[in-house]
């Protein structure tokens, strides 16, 4: 009897152990499934890029991911055939929850009104830019400001 | 949320701790095969003293640390606990001392939630270091 007693006692022992790591397992799971969830619900706001060359021809595309590069180059995610534009003239890219202009060292420059970009500058909807003779209208989408932060 | 998964697996160590003092005091019980025996107490006594060191301790730290691990206190506290039993059922006299050794290591853990900076811990390290290899070794 006292044997069993202690039989009952011991398995109760060896589940009260494996419920301690089960816990701890099942603890640090929820963890990473919700550190998952959160950072794919941290959506980048597309952007909309309007170009009108001197001649008058407008191009605009729309796009979705973080990087975008602008020039001469087919192979540019926004081709512009414009001689007075470099191969590759300026970079649009997405970080710190923010649309970055950057010029790409271009020979004739990219300019926000006057003023010439010579450092990464934060981009808003309906910035306007200069790269040659093409000017660029930007349009960033409207996300939730909560998934944002 | 971080006392709430330390508060549970505590709680779970607790009974994990119950059940092994149990088993050790009915255990000469089992042994002779009969209920008439002279049971063993004193590993009570370590539980007890577990009980209070870890609750102080669990008391302090959510209270005073809401960012710490919530894994990290309640490990340390199965495993201090099992060896301490362990140890008890062992020779209760080395058990005696193992608990002697619990508090004063879970003093300094409760003391250590009250101060503003551990930078001293860095900065001194070797010197703590030496000091704790000598009191290993005069006890």
């Amino acid at each position: 009897m006292t044997a069993l007693l202690v039989l009952i006692l011991r398995v109760a022992l060896a589940i009260a152990l494996y419920a301690f790591l089960w816990r701890i397992f099942l603890t640090l799971w929820q963890d990473l499934k919700q550190q998952g969830e959160f950072l794919s619900s941290q959506k980048k706001p597309g952007i909309h890029i309007h170009a009108v060359m001197e001649n008058g021809k407008d191009i605009q595309h729309r796009f979705i991911q973080s990087e975008v590069t602008i020039g001469r180059d087919p192979n540019c995610d926004f081709p512009v055939m414009d001689e007075a534009i470099s191969a590759h003239h300026v970079r649009i890219s997405y970080h710190h929850t923010q649309w970055w202009l950057e010029d790409l060292n271009s020979t004739n420059g990219t300019f926000i009104g006057k003023s010439q970009v010579t450092v990464p500058t934060v981009l808003i909807t309906s910035d306007q830019f200069r790269c040659g003779g093409t000017s660029f209208t930007i349009l960033v989408d409207l996300v939730d400001a909560k998934l944002l932060n | 949320m971080n006392k709430i998964t330390q508060s549970r697996l505590l709680q779970i160590t607790a009974v994990f701790l119950f059940l092994q003092t149990l088993i050790i005091t009915l255990s000469p019980a089992v042994r002779a095969r009969t209920w008439d025996v002279d049971y063993r107490l004193t590993q009570w006594i370590a539980l007890g003293l577990w009980g209070l060191f870890v609750a102080r301790a669990h008391y302090d730290i959510t209270r005073k640390l809401p960012d710490a691990d919530p894994y990290l206190f309640p490990a340390a506290a199965l495993i201090s606990g099992w060896g301490l039993l362990t140890i008890w059922r062992l020779d209760p006299n080395f058990g005696a001392r193992q608990a002697l050794w619990f508090g004063v290591s879970s003093s300094v853990l409760i003391a250590g939630t009250r101060l503003a900076s551990i930078d001293f811990l860095r900065r001194y390290k070797y010197i703590l270091l030496t000091c704790g290899t000598f009191l290993s070794r005069s006890l």
